[in-house]
């Protein structure tokens, strides 16, 4: 019988370029024993969601640090409910306390701003659903 | 310090007594054995000793007249300056910029009115990376970490009524824009009735580090080299004596102190010998060089930047045969944001406050500090205000300016000044052995040693054992909510709306015209400037120029960067 | 076959017309070795097409995933269709993983004629794990005119590529110790192509020189010279050569009979290697259970019987044998297939 593991897939939607704190976060999810795919910087929604879809993951992460969080994932949260895709979205970086709520309103599963502890989102990938 | 080796060795028996007869004592009493105590984390942990003497000095071979020597002489360890005027310690900068530059504006005559010396423009991300602010790309993000600015026009609202040589001196990050950013301010300079020797600019201008760690760049990192040089050439040939280029470190702190200098360096290196492949002479451009120093707590903060210094001086002197003692005292710049955090963000104001102190202790030239708030959005203006008090108090009210170079000679310092010099040196001579900067950073080399570096840190933070005050101690479930900025979400359809009403007004010919000299000259060897500067008077848009350096070198593609 | 079975029937039917969200989900059910695999692979091997398989393996670092990525842009160039496996190790300490080849393939996130899927080694001990040799059947299934295998390639060169791929593309670096590499790890055995990629930087010459020696020194077939090629692959450089390449080396396969001959016994290895694999598993559920093994592994334990005597003692009985075959046959009959 084959082992069944997560399969997180992190992005960076927008323009903003700092990538080390996302690529720490990849290897602490594999230290965590997930399978994690890191999508790159730049990337539109829809690059995102098709990457996540073809690769059948059970989550995906978004890591924003430049503001246009309230641009993007809402995007990103369209895109999937239009295609009635149920692939649970959680997200990280510089989100004010306001936002973190509106967003939550808008369907992400829950929010990570920076200097929240890793293993808070570690533990809420683990209860996710095969 | 007495040579005198039967001083040294009495010391020496002295020192051996005292930890036995005193320190093991005390020791025992603080409880079972005690772990070796370390400042700094990972591959880069210093041990400290229990205490620090001339047999340290002794250690590192300490020659006072060769290591440190006087302030404004060679190796200029301890200042660029032979003094300084204690009412002048450095210069207080404020990096600022946000919405569209009306709004922008505003806030610069208010931080000029609080006692900003020099207005740093931040932009904002897609001006960074030269879309103007109605490509598909922009969405989202104009005017958010930054002012949108795609125009002459822009910098005329930008700087109304702030002439450029009403403040010390003015600066943007300009990296990958390089040359637009240098056509901005002399142009602006021109309609401001200015010539380009009445005020000083400073552009960051480090494309390497773009690819190294920022990733704002969008040609290939060759071209982009090109582009930031050709900056430092016309300003050398036009004999301007702005700041055209950075070799920076801050953003590469996650690597540790001694690497993020080497990359530094590394990335100066290259400059410098693109400059000199154009025939240009080292005491033509070094002075036109800074140097960017990176975020460290005290101690380690002031000696790796007294061994930067050392370091500057001897790679001019030896490696490129430079003369001018202005080529080998290097000018230090450097940005307060001492791991600030989201949670209880007053706290920041202390990190901030300690930061800048040690910054001013290392005697560096150009300070700018972050606000409390910025790790969470654009700076309120109380938060900004307060930014520039920390900074006029510790330059008005302390006692640091009065002294140059306070810790030369002190056992601790020198011997952590020595080491890091060691370990900076020896991560130099690995990306040397590479090949230099660039095939460093396209194997991946800089990039990894910051998520290394970085996964250890936050391992550190994650199981506690380095602490973060309101992260891993001493948290509060409730913070109480601090004033925020709350950007006008008006902001990008005004400016899609400037950029119609400027390519209406503006003579479109004329722009196409420059456009197309830009593309020529971009496909030969001659210095862009000129050409982009013709554009910029035309009211050629940066996208509209960044736009042809993409087509002529070719977009940057992110799969391919590490 | 019982209901699970229907379901997966279904999702190979609707992956069968493009339905890609279906081929998706097959791709995880066969990852994940659900008991509805066999189904699932006995439809895929009946709708196999003549798509092509490729193997690319090679040292880390030698920028095999920006070669794929490059490689793609010809299949595209071509108007037909492209599938990949790209396979990254798992850890063997917290058994996850960073599968970081897609990065470099990801411009073809939004191109219908592309599918991208990224693998992890989970456990299996070197070499192409079944789940990575069934996705790329899938793929093939699926209507990709070429399938790309892009394999670990740690330390040692994957040697298992040969039992999935009609054309094998070993990629090597110039970089210290390399070619001395080349030669322990089988690298003669396993390449139908050798690719030299970063040919930009100092010591590609060197290494090429070296290899086509070696090559020249031991020739391992009359009707195929391994031909060694230069890349930049960042740079598109050399890629169009190599493609045309592999096509040369189609023909020449398919003229030679050889491409048959190597299926067919890749087909052979594929049957033995399941039944193998399947036995182990099944045995690994049995030593959970089996009171028999359980009570000789005690004694074995205390020192009574030593290990060699035990096995043998425990194979040559009765209760052991029996018990397992029953049960196996039991399941295996379960989970079977029914043969039109």
């Amino acid at each position: 019988m084959g082992e069944k593991k997560k399969k997180i897939l992190m992005a960076k939607l927008g323009l903003d370029g700092h990538d080390f704190g996302v690529k720490i976060l990849c290897q602490m999810f594999r230290n965590a024993g997930f399978e994690v795919i890191y999508t790159g910087q730049r990337q539109s929604p829809e690059q995102v969601i098709a990457a996540a879809i073809d690769e059948d993951v059970n989550v995906i992460g978004i890591s924003t640090l430049s503001g246009a969080h309230m641009h993007t994932i809402p995007r990103t949260v369209e895109i999937l409910k239009k295609y009635n895709l149920n692939i649970p979205i959680i997200a990280g970086g510089t989100i004010p306390p306001e936002d973190v709520q509106k967003l939550k309103e808008i369907g992400v599963a829950e929010i990570f701003p920076t200097g929240a502890d890793v293993n808070g989102a570690i533990e809420f990938i683990k209860k996710l659903p095969d | 310090m007495p040579k005198n080796s039967r001083w040294l060795k009495e010391l020496k028996e002295k020192k051996e007594k005292w930890e036995q007869t005193i320190l093991a004592p005390a020791l025992q009493k603080i409880g079972p054995k005690r772990e070796q105590k370390v400042i700094g984390i990972g591959h880069l942990e210093h041990p400290v000793k229990e205490i620090y003497t001339p047999l340290d000095l002794e250690e590192i071979g300490f020659d006072y007249l060769r290591d440190v020597g006087f302030p404004g002489e060679y190796p200029f360890v301890r200042g660029s300056e032979p003094t300084k005027d204690p009412s002048k310690p450095w210069l207080i900068r404020i990096y600022a910029g946000f919405g569209t530059p009306e709004e922008s504006n505003k806030r610069y005559k208010f931080l000029l009115e609080q006692g900003a010396e020099e207005i740093v423009v931040a932009a904002d991300l897609p001006t960074q990376i030269g879309y103007d602010p109605d490509h598909p790309m922009s969405a989202g993000e104009v005017g958010n970490v930054g002012v949108s600015l795609a125009s002459l026009k822009d910098m005329e609202i930008l700087f109304k009524g702030i002439p450029l040589n009403s403040m010390r001196r003015v600066g943007i990050l300009g990296n990958t824009i390089g040359p637009i950013a240098l056509a901005f301010f002399i142009a602006l300079g021109e309609k401001q009735g200015l010539s380009p020797n009445e005020y000083v600019v400073h552009i960051q201008n480090d494309s390497l580090k773009e690819y190294g760690a920022r990733n704002t760049q969008f040609i290939p990192i060759r071209d982009s080299v090109r582009l930031a040089t050709d900056v430092v050439q016309y300003c050398a040939e036009k004999r301007l004596d702005w700041n055209a280029i950075n070799a920076c470190a801050a953003h590469y702190q996650v690597a540790g102190c001694a690497a993020a200098h080497a990359f530094a360096f590394a990335s100066a290196i290259t400059y410098i010998d693109y400059l000199i492949e154009k025939g240009l002479h080292i005491d033509e451009f070094a002075h036109l060089f800074n140097l960017f120093t990176g975020g460290e707590p005290t101690f380690t903060g002031v000696a790796v930047i007294r061994a930067a210094r050392r370091i500057w001086a001897r790679l001019m002197k030896e490696r490129y045969g430079a003369k001018d003692p202005r080529s080998m005292a290097i000018k230090l710049t450097a940005y307060t944001v001492a791991e600030s955090t989201a949670q209880q963000p007053l706290n920041n104001i202390v990190r901030i406050a300690f930061g800048t102190q040690t910054y001013a202790l290392a005697g560096v030239d150009y300070i700018y500090n972050a606000s409390y708030d910025e790790g969470l959005a654009i700076p309120t203006e109380d938060a900004a205000m307060l930014s520039l008090r920390t900074q006029q108090i510790l330059a008005w009210e302390s006692e640091i300016p009065f002294v140059i170079d306070p810790f030369a000679g002190s056992y601790f310092v020198e011997s952590l000044t020595a080491k890091l010099e060691k370990e900076v040196l020896h991560y130099l001579s690995e990306i040397e052995e590479m090949g230099g900067a660039i095939e460093a950073i396209e194997r991946g080399y800089f990039q990894r040693k910051q998520v290394e570096q970085g996964l250890i840190k936050t391992i550190a933070i994650s199981t506690g054992e380095k602490p973060h005050i309101g992260v891993n101690k001493f948290k509060i479930n409730e913070s109480a909510p601090i004033p925020m900025f709350r950007q006008d979400v008006e902001v990008a359809r005004k400016r899609i709306e400037d950029i119609k009403a400027l390519k209406r007004e503006r003579d479109n010919d004329k722009v196409k015209q420059c456009l197309e000299n830009i593309r020529k000259v971009a496909a030969t060897n001659e210095n862009i400037v000129p050409s982009v500067l013709d554009a910029v008077r035309a009211y050629a848009t940066l996208g509209e120029i960044c736009d042809v350096w993409r087509d002529v070198f070719g977009s940057f593609e992110f799969s391919k960067n590490y | 076959m019982f209901d699970c079975g229907r379901e997966a029937v279904g999702l190979v039917n609707k992956m069968l017309a493009g339905d890609r969200r279906a081929l998706a989900q097959l791709l995880t059910i066969i990852e994940n070795e659900k008991p509805e695999s066999s189904h699932i692979m006995h439809m895929v091997q009946q709708n196999q097409t003549n798509g092509y398989y490729i193997g690319v393996t090679g040292s880390p670092g030698s920028g095999k995933s920006t070669l794929v990525d490059k490689i793609i842009l010809q299949i595209r160039s071509l108007g037909l269709k492209a599938g990949v496996i790209a396979v990254d190790p798992s850890s063997p300490f917290s058994g996850g993983a960073i599968l970081g080849d897609r990065i470099r393939m990801q411009n073809h996130a939004l191109d219908s004629g592309v599918f991208i899927r990224s693998l992890a080694t989970r456990g299996s001990l070197g070499g192409l794990s079944r789940a990575a040799k069934n996705s790329a059947r899938i793929l093939n299934a699926s209507g990709k005119d070429y399938c790309i295998i892009e394999t670990v390639g740690v330390g040692q060169i994957e040697i298992d590529i040969v039992d999935s791929a009609d054309t094998t593309i070993v990629v090597l670096m110039p970089e210290a110790g390399d070619s001395v590499q080349a030669i322990k790890a089988g690298i003669l055995e396993i390449a139908d192509i050798i690719v030299v990629n970063k040919a930009d930087i100092k010591g590609s010459d060197r290494l090429i020189a070296d290899l086509q020696v070696m090559l020249q020194e031991n020739q391992r077939h009359s009707w195929w010279q391994i031909p060694v090629l230069a890349t930049q692959a960042t740079k598109d450089i050399g890629v169009k050569e190599l493609f045309e390449k592999i096509e040369e080396h189609r023909r020449v396969l398919g003229e030679t009979g050889h491409l048959q001959t190597r299926r067919q016994e890749q087909r052979v290895t594929e049957f033995m290697e399941i039944i193998e694999q399947k036995i182990k598993d099944f045995f690994k559920e049995c030593k959970k259970e089996d009171t028999y093994l359980k009570k000789i592994t005690e004694k074995v334990k205390a020192g009574e019987l030593d290990p060699y005597s035990a096995a043998i003692e425990a194979l040559g009985s009765n209760d052991l044998f029996q018990n397992l075959l029953m049960k196996m046959r039991g399941e295996f009959k379960k989970e079977g297939v029914k043969h039109a």
